[in-house]
């Protein structure tokens, strides 16, 4: 059972990463430890600045 | 020291030679029964299994010997995601997310058609090709450009191709980088015009992708920002019942409304690909991205479990006739060079080199899983190349030549397709092409080029033997097709974007405004000329009396390969001035054959005397029909004939310009490899300092007991909260979660 358990929630931290779903949180560790104590952007903030960035750096796809 | 110790230390077990040798076994077996059955009707498991074992073999010894030896990884040095680490392009990425994202941008649905239209030949040239091309040439290709790039900051090929060769074979990879994605995207978008002209149910699925990406962007800018997945999960739904809703539409008074001729599709897919290129990237092309890759990743793995469970058997023949006559109606030419052009994704694909180089380098974690997201992600769009010519192999093969053969050749109407399929030596009836088509509930299937509707048949016939039986035919069949036109569109939005920012970047030089990206009217213009560009070939390809596929997709292939042939020889060239000269046959000996079936297919295309294979060929026949004021078929028209003339002058054109961007930067590096040898110049490489790194991460998949005992000891010496390593480990979920 623990096993299921943890096979489930290993493929969902994998889905979560592969889409994205985790930029905000690996955004805030990169704040707590290279930036402690700077004031940090809102999710809603955060996912307009990746839009954003994006925008200007479409990612290429192939055939 | 310590840093290397990777998951395979090469050390052998009685284990690891009992399954490696069973693993070999097994390969060969499956290769002979490939290779030797005549007449017999084989499995296409077969198949299946010979790809799995040489991919095995390859990764465990090949990719291995270049990783240590001749790229020389070293995991002591920091790779430009932790030394440069900014949270935004650079940032150590766990490397199975890596190999997903990386795998996501190389495969689409070039894979997909390429096998199909090889299938003509049989399903063993084609079949090889895949296998060998990739472990030999494409693979190696995608791994060793991620590892130069990774080792100069992630540069860009052009970049590398500038600072290695010079500025000449710099300006010809630029030229070559841009053509090659204007008729890449005109041969993709004719797919999907082949693909849904006159199919109300295709159609209207396709049409409702658009108003649920732009539902999926609002949902994700205003509701719930970055939710990626609950955004997904509703779209792939709204998307499932699009395709549902798609056969009522078929059967009702809307039908006439989406039944599309492919002279509309072509100027709805122009007007939404300018669209898409200039509306905010939140709007519309990140949320269809996001239902592509559920859709690519799903379906691939459905196909898979769809082949093992049913089993199919090949109806195709291992070698056709026209393998040694080279006049298949499919596409014209012998099979040396044409298999090879035309199936360039899934073999060998210099369009990946642009991804090698361009956003995984930045993200990756340590320098030795080059091989795991370079070679490994190719050997994974491979795999999904053999699935394509199993679908496209279990089909009758009346069934397909009657579906792959241009108007000219089959005609409208059942009886005249019939009579086409039996003077090419195969029997289908017309009540059996009816049938066909009937059960997929398509009005025809005659003459379906592209790829996408055969591979359509194909999956629906394994997924509908695995799942649903035959009343689900029809539904899987509109399935498979809104799956490929699906991640056609989303490559059709990237690359204009991609493009118009290559021309913006370009004539920036020239007039600063032009390369700001919020000045509006350089955004317009250039988005205009891009589509316009590729609009332009699509619009030639759907009204070519020729049949616009067998004219566009062998160009298509040789841009590609064209590419790979300028990313070969850059490997080539870092090889051989960091001193590696022994080693440089690992991209030398790829980098010939590319070039070698590049040139040869240039020279046919250029050169053949024979009208259906040479360009300026036909162009002389149909000059002399036009002149004489005779129509002659497939023409039905003095206005067809001058069609004709003029587009095989643009593709000759064309062919030359490829050709000679080849010999530029062929000529170009010989030249410093010559210096370089013969000492006349220091070599100079552009290779970022080598600084020590601080992570660890395991390099292969799974890790190994050393990797496990290394992490825990990492994570007991380190408190919570400030670890740098973002791997997961053994598959368990990072803090946090």
């Amino acid at each position: 059972m623990a096993r299921v358990r943890q096979a489930v929630s290993g493929a969902l931290w994998y889905v979560r990463e592969v889409m994205g779903e985790n930029a905000y949180d690996h955004y805030l560790d990169h704040q707590r430890r290279d930036h402690p104590g700077e004031p940090v952007l809102t999710r809603r903030q955060f996912e307009c600045r990746r839009m954003a960035g994006m925008e200007i750096r479409p990612g290429q796809r192939c055939c | 020291m310590t840093a290397t110790a990777t998951p395979d230390t090469g050390r052998w077990t009685p284990r690891s030679i009992a399954i490696w040798t069973a693993v070999a076994v097994l390969g060969a077996v499956a290769w002979g029964i490939l290779a030797l059955a005549r007449g017999e009707s084989v499995n296409a498991v077969w198949l299946v299994v010979a790809a799995l074992c040489s991919y095995a073999i390859a990764y465990r010894f090949y990719a291995r010997f270049i990783a240590n030896r001749v790229l020389g990884v070293d995991d002591t040095r920091a790779t430009p995601a932790e030394r440069l680490d900014n949270d935004v392009d650079f940032q150590p990425t766990d490397r199975r997310v890596l190999f997903g994202h990386h795998f996501a941008a190389i495969a689409g649905a070039g894979p997909l058609v390429g096998p199909v239209l090889a299938a003509q030949m049989g399903y063993l040239p084609g079949t090889m090709w895949i296998i060998f091309g990739v472990v030999f040439a494409g693979a190696v290709q995608d791994m060793v450009i991620l590892f130069f790039s990774m080792r100069r900051d992630g540069k860009s090929l052009g970049q590398m191709a500038r600072e290695e060769i010079g500025p000449f074979g710099g300006a010809a990879a630029l030229v070559a980088v841009f053509a090659i994605m204007i008729i890449l995207l005109a041969v993709l978008a004719l797919v999907v015009v082949n693909a849904l002209a006159d199919s109300p149910w295709g159609t209207f699925s396709l049409a409702m992708t658009i108003p649920i990406a732009l539902f999926m962007g609002f949902y994700l800018r205003v509701l719930r920002p970055g939710r990626v997945l609950e955004t997904s999960a509703i779209g792939v739904a709204l998307l499932l019942a699009a395709i549902v809703l798609g056969g009522v539409i078929d059967h009702s008074s809307l039908a006439p409304a989406f039944t599309l001729s492919p002279k509309t599709l072509v100027a709805c897919l122009v007007i939404y690909g300018f669209a898409a290129s200039v509306l905010p990237v939140w709007m519309l092309l990140a949320p269809r991205d996001y239902l592509s890759t559920f859709m690519k990743v799903g379906t691939i793995g459905l196909l898979a479990v769809g082949i093992l469970f049913t089993l199919p058997v090949l109806q195709n023949e291992a070698v056709t006739k026209f393998a040694s006559s080279g006049k298949g109606p499919v596409f014209a030419g012998p099979l040396f060079p044409f298999v090879f052009i035309i199936i360039a994704c899934g073999a060998l694909s210099g369009f990946h080199a642009l991804i090698a180089s361009g956003t995984t380098p930045k993200l990756i974690e340590k320098e030795s899983q080059v091989r795991m997201v370079g070679y490994g992600a190719m050997l994974t769009e491979s795999f999904v190349a053999v699935m394509a010519m199993v679908a496209a192999s279990i089909l009758d093969q009346g069934l397909y030549f009657a579906m792959n053969s241009p108007p000219g050749v089959v005609g409208a109407t059942v009886q005249s397709a019939s009579q086409a399929v039996t003077n090419l030596g195969f029997t289908i009836t017309p009540d059996q092409l009816q049938a066909a088509a009937q059960q997929v509930q398509e009005q025809t299937l005659i003459a379906r080029t592209g790829g996408a509707p055969t591979l359509a048949v194909g999956m629906s016939t394994i997924f509908s033997g695995a799942f649903g039986g035959d009343a689900l035919k029809a539904f899987w069949y509109h399935f498979a097709i809104m799956f490929e036109a699906l991640f056609i569109l989303t490559t059709v939005d990237a690359g204009t974007r991609v493009g118009r920012f290559m021309l913006q970047d370009t004539l920036g030089n020239i007039w600063k405004p032009m390369s700001r990206p919020s000045w509006r009217p350089g955004v317009y213009a250039t988005s205009a000329v891009v589509v316009g560009a590729w609009g332009y070939f699509l619009w030639v390809g759907v009204t070519d009396p020729l049949g616009g596929i067998n004219q566009l997709f062998p160009l298509f292939g040789i841009a590609n390969q064209l590419l790979a042939a300028v990313a070969l020889t850059v490997a080539t060239t870092i090889l051989i001035k960091s001193g590696r000269v022994k080693w440089a046959w690992v991209t030398a000996v790829p980098l010939a054959w590319d070039a070698a079936v590049t040139l040869t297919a240039s020279w046919y295309k250029i050169f053949s005397g024979d009208p259906l294979v040479g360009f300026f060929a036909q162009r002389d026949k149909y000059q002399a029909a036009l002149d004489a004021g005779k129509v002659i078929p497939p023409a039905k028209s003095l206005d067809d004939v001058g069609q004709i003339v003029t587009n095989s002058t643009v593709d000759g054109v064309l062919s030359i310009l490829f050709a000679s961007l080849i010999i530029v930067v062929l000529v170009d590096a010989a030249r410093i490899w010559y210096q370089t040898l013969s000492g006349r110049r220091e070599p100079v490489l552009a290779e970022a300092p080598a600084e020590e790194s601080q992570l660890w991460a395991p390099s292969g998949l799974f890790p190994t007991a050393e990797d496990r005992a290394r992490q825990a000891e990492l994570r007991a010496a380190e408190p919570v909260g400030a670890r740098r390593d973002r791997s997961g480990g053994s598959g368990a979920p990072k803090d946090g979660t």
